[in-house]
């Protein structure tokens, strides 16, 4: 579950180029400004904790698109960006358009499966909690199918439902939804960011563990 | 009212196709000929649109200044233009009832809706300047960008028939070697159909329709090019059933030209593309006289292409809100497929009926209106809409081959 190429790049001291990609939650609605979303607060996030690294991180986030579609978006911007690891956030408008299960599996495997054959690092993130969704079964189909394909593919999968859940269970008092309920405000967002990038950093240490235990 | 033919036959059936399309997760998609195929409906139906052009270049606008040509066609991307302000407009309401009656905010996401809700001082000003653009209603700013370049395409076919391809050419290649596309805005990104790409495939169907150059040489060597059309169809489907798609690291620079890309129409997609034109052009004939009703059916739909893709786009739209209410089923797929169908075709009649009734003489509708009265309104009159039935309705021995 390393990410070998990303951590080959920031070993080399080069630029390290991510690709966020997906729908409302990268794109970031319910953040006050293009600043606030979560590609853009993890750049933050990652210069901070790899000192002297060049992290850029482009945001190509679409609203209400299902992962076919950003499927095919994901050819065109890796064609035009060259990055080195790819955040694709994705299920939950499959979940909502009702998209079958194993037809959201196939999708997913296949560009994971094309993005790994083009030396470009994966990390998933998964759909977001909302109470108004808890129990809908084709909601947890789809959670349950992205972990399947996770597991399968052996990428990083970051799972939002479980700590957005545990957030508005434990009743914190904090305010990190969006006046919809449904989408983060920038405070969530930087959770968020910060979520993601700390399974960045640990993917990176995984190569490095996994050398160290080469080399003994 | 023309007789049933295969440009408007085709024309149906991608409209049926992006229907079709535009329900992500409808079982039926997986008969839709994309996942055959390294193009889809949408090079069809632009390639098509250009041939529209030059049938109404060298037909009934053939003898215009060119001051009234550039007129006459600028009309039509107007009519274009307010069709996709207006759809897109009644799509964001549906979204909003939506998400008021399902209580479910998360629709209002849908289709890069939410900057509407979120952000509706830029984004009525992108909806406007066509900068922002909901997913799966972005086929038509492409067709309001050709629609107004039309009249110079027209206007190139007259005094420079010559420069026209290789201008259209150029352009295309620039686009792909640059990656230059029209960005969208308030949300950051490009045009999904990149228009410096796309009027290359639209102005191919404008040459291939012409008498003369390039589409009399394809008439003149058909057979030639359908040989040579069939291994790349055929390649071409067993590149999408192995979902192949060319690595980006493993081709040369610049990499848009050996990739399979929709955005800027690829070279693959749009050699592909032809090939199937070259492969099926001439079948309607077959297809009419094996399926008289389906040819009948699929032509009229695309005789009134405008109003049954505004139309269709709205309906698939609102499938989608039907599926996430009631579930993904087979048989209510079938359902929403016949439902859309039979709307559509109910579109394209209606707007044939009233097109009848509106070119009726005034003399005709004034005597017919005696006769048939009390009714004091010939829109309203019972009698004159059964005989606009038994007319579409009832076979016409012309329009039999």
């Amino acid at each position: 579950m390393e990410l070998k190429n990303f951590a080959t790049v920031l070993e080399k001291q080069g630029p390290v180029r991510i690709l966020a990609i997906g729908s409302s939650s990268t794109a970031g609605t319910g953040s006050s400004s293009s600043t606030k979303t979560y590609p853009s607060q993890l750049e933050g996030v990652l210069k901070r904790a790899l000192p002297g690294a060049e992290v850029v991180v482009i945001n190509r986030g679409l609203p209400g698109e299902v992962a076919a579609n950003t499927a095919l978006r994901i050819r065109t911007e890796v064609a035009r960006a060259k990055p080195d690891l790819v955040l694709w956030q994705l299920g939950t408008n499959d979940a909502l358009s009702r998209v079958p299960p194993k037809e959201f599996e196939a999708t997913a495997d296949s560009t994971i499966r094309w993005l790994k054959s083009n030396q470009i690092d994966v990390v998933l993130v998964g759909l977001q909690y909302t109470p108004r969704l808890a129990h809908d079964p084709n909601y947890a189909a789809i959670r349950d199918a992205l972990q399947l394909v996770a597991v399968r593919e052996n990428v990083l999968y970051v799972s939002r439902y479980d700590a957005m859940r545990f957030m508005a269970q434990s009743r914190a008092d904090l305010d990190l939804m969006s006046h919809d309920n449904f989408h983060l405000n920038d405070l969530g967002y930087q959770c968020m960011a910060e979520h993601v990038a700390h399974a960045v950093i640990v993917g990176v240490s995984m190569k490095k563990f996994a050398g160290h235990a080469e080399l003994k | 009212m023309r007789a049933p033919n295969e440009i408007d036959f085709w024309r149906g059936f991608a409209l049926l196709t992006i229907f079709i399309n535009h329900i992500p997760g409808l079982y039926f998609e997986r008969f839709t000929y994309r996942n055959v195929s390294l193009s889809d409906s949408a090079e069809l139906f632009v390639f098509l649109a250009g041939w529209a052009l030059r049938k109404l270049c060298d037909g009934p606008i053939a003898g215009f200044s060119a001051g009234a040509l550039v007129f006459r066609i600028q009309g039509r991307a107007f009519q274009v233009y307010l069709a996709q302000i207006f759809i897109t407009e009644i799509a964001i309401a549906l979204l909003a009832a939506a998400s008021l009656i399902y209580d479910a905010p998360f629709l209002l996401d849908w289709h890069n809706a939410s900057a509407v809700f979120n952000d509706p001082v830029r984004a009525h000003l992108g909806l406007i300047a066509l900068t922002h653009q909901l997913g799966y209603f972005n086929i038509l700013p492409l067709y309001v960008v050709l629609m107004f370049i039309a009249p110079l395409v027209a206007l190139a076919q007259r005094f420079a028939p010559q420069a026209l391809l290789p201008v259209s050419f150029g352009i295309y290649a620039f686009a792909l070697i640059s990656g230059v596309n029209l960005t969208t805005w308030p949300v950051e990104g490009t045009w999904f159909f990149n228009p410096l790409s796309w009027q290359f495939i639209y102005c191919l169907g404008f040459v291939l329709a012409g008498a003369d150059g390039l589409g009399a040489f394809a008439r003149r060597h058909h057979e030639m090019l359908r040989r040579v059309a069939a291994p790349i169809v055929l390649a071409g489907a067993v590149v999408a059933l192995m979902n192949f798609s060319p690595s980006p690291a493993a081709v040369p620079q610049p990499k848009l030209v050996f990739m399979f890309d929709k955005t800027f129409l690829s070279p693959v997609r749009l050699i592909h593309s032809l090939a199937l034109t070259a492969l099926f052009a001439g079948a309607f004939v077959t297809i009419r006289r094996l399926a008289p009703a389906p040819s009948k059916y699929f032509s009229m739909l695309g005789r009134n292409s405008l109003n049954v893709f505004c139309a269709a786009s709205l309906l698939s739209l609102i499938f989608q809100i039907f599926r996430f209410v009631y579930g993904g089923r087979i048989a209510t797929d079938a359902v929403i497929v016949v439902s859309g169908i039979l709307i559509m075709g109910l579109v394209a009649w209606t707007s044939e009926w009233r097109g009848r009734i509106s070119a009726d003489s005034p003399k005709k509708a004034d005597s017919s209106k005696k006769a048939l009265s009390p009714s004091p309104s010939r829109w309203a009159s019972p009698p004159r809409l059964a005989s606009a039935a038994v007319r579409y309705y009832m076979p016409r021995r012309r329009q039999l081959p």
